[in-house]
């Protein structure tokens, strides 16, 4: 893997966040797993969210894509309801290594803004989404509202709900964050752990 | 068989147990299987830079230049033996000469074979050692810079002293005058280091794959320019296309792109901190 491209494409996406909103962390102390962050696009039920996801770097990068998938839950005709797969072409045959971390996460931001139920990931929302449009747009904000807002009230009464089951602050917090802030998801692995 | 063709036969089988013996960093066998193949047939290049090789892994420089030395005179594209050489003549603190060798043995390199790995490990150490260089001329020139603020600022506080004594009055605006001249001083002295400082390469000397600056850099059809090795791997990996444009491109339609190449020379001879690796 080409870790100097990295490097500077990390610096060269956070340097200009205040623009773009589009961020990138390192996971661990290796380049080969990070986390980007998207806010969700104005004028859509993604209005107001910011959308964590994973991206996993092979050794082949930049010649292979990155593997990048919502860690966010999201109500969206292109990706999965339930692991958070991305279908999106240029993650997969359309890739070229002229596009970069940023471009491949300002695509899955504009596929928030244009879904294309014509090829689905999630058969569910699509189906919905063609039938139901405003139960689709009902659904797609309240899972923003609960999913990929910290500061809303849910995180916060969740965290105070779970703290009370006798849970401690920081793993409540943690576990929650990884089940992508599904309350139910959280407290299976507080009991499991 | 001819009493010739059996001491070259000979000396490639000695070839072949110093290349054993080097396998197994026993370089000393390595260098006596060696000279003995050159004491049969000192015609032939390789022995030469194979035994150069050895005498750079024990750090013996004068002997790694003697050898490629001898080597260049036999076959003058020898990239092993210009790079070698390079080296030694950089360990030697003979600068110039040192980046010349290098810089020839890249252009042979990527003649012969522009991903291969040599051209990389060329390119490193012809980084390093004009970074190092870069290193060494700013901080020369930027202490000069510093000493040189010291005493301008000194002599143009003395001469206005001199002035205010000689004239009365108007002390707020002779004031006002003196600390703008100052100002400007300041300002002339960090122009002048600017070039010392480091910042970004532009875009535009860049590779929208390798996002480092250009060494080799090669235009398509389409006339977007990229790292020629990189859009080799790309043409391997990936697919027959323009990264960019996705329009079709074959290896063969790929063109050097000389104008960029030259701009890329004059940045580096100028901003010399661009050497720097990541």
């Amino acid at each position: 893997m080409d870790l100097s491209r990295v490097h500077k494409e990390l610096r060269e996406c956070n340097k200009d966040v205040e623009v773009s909103g589009i961020h990138i962390a390192l996971k661990s102390d290796s380049l080969t797993h990070l986390v980007g962050t998207i806010p969700g696009p104005l004028g859509t039920p993604y209005e107001g969210g910011t959308f964590k996801i994973d991206i996993i770097l092979t050794d082949g990068y930049p010649f292979e894509p990155p593997k990048m998938k919502f860690v966010t839950k999201v109500w969206h005709p292109n990706i999965s309801s339930q692991s958070g797969a991305i279908c999106l072409d240029i993650l997969k045959d359309q890739w070229s290594p002229a596009l970069t971390l940023k471009t491949a996460l300002l695509s899955i931001q504009a596929l928030l803004s244009a879904p294309e139920p014509g090829d689905p990931q999630d058969a569910v929302v699509a189906q919905q989404y063609l039938k139901e449009y405003p139960t689709f747009v009902s659904t797609a904000r309240y899972w923003t509202e609960a999913f990929a807002k910290e500061s809303s009230l849910g995180v916060a009464e969740k965290v105070q709900r779970l703290v009370e089951m006798g849970f401690p602050e920081d793993l409540v917090r943690s576990a929650l964050e990884a089940a992508g802030g599904d309350e139910n998801l959280a407290l299976e692995k507080l009991c499991t752990a | 068989m001819s009493p010739a063709m059996e001491a070259a036969e000979q000396a490639e089988q000695l070839k072949l147990d110093g290349n054993m013996a080097f396998s197994k960093s026993r370089f000393g066998a390595a260098i006596d299987a060696y000279t003995e193949a050159i004491a049969l047939c000192p015609n032939v290049p390789i022995y030469w830079t194979n035994r150069a090789l050895c005498y750079r892994k024990r750090n013996e420089w004068t002997k790694v230049e003697e050898d490629c030395r001898k080597a260049i005179q036999l076959d003058h594209h020898s990239v092993k033996a210009h790079y070698m050489l390079g080296l030694a003549l950089l360990q030697k603190e003979e600068f110039a000469e040192g980046v010349r060798e290098l810089e020839k043995a890249l252009d042979l390199g990527r003649d012969a074979n522009p991903k291969s790995y040599m051209v990389e490990e060329i390119w490193q150490e012809l980084a390093r050692a004009k970074y190092l260089e870069w290193e060494h001329e700013s901080t020369k020139r930027s202490w000069e810079l510093q000493k040189l603020k010291g005493t301008c600022e000194a002599a143009l506080k003395e001469k206005q002293f001199l002035d205010s004594s000689e004239k009365e009055g108007f002390v707020d605006e002779t004031m006002k005058a003196n600390a703008d001249q100052l100002e400007a001083l300041d300002r002339v002295f960090q122009k002048a280091a600017e070039d010392d400082i480091p910042t970004e390469i532009p875009d535009y000397l860049c590779c929208k794959i390798t996002l480092d600056i250009f060494r080799d850099p090669v235009i398509t059809p389409s006339g977007v320019t990229y790292e020629r090795a990189v859009l080799l791997e790309h043409f391997q990996k990936v697919g027959k296309f323009d990264p960019i444009t996705r329009e079709y491109l074959h290896p063969s339609q790929l063109v050097p792109n000389l104008a960029i190449k030259e701009a890329v020379r004059a940045f580096l001879d100028k901003h010399g901190w661009a050497y720097k690796i990541d």
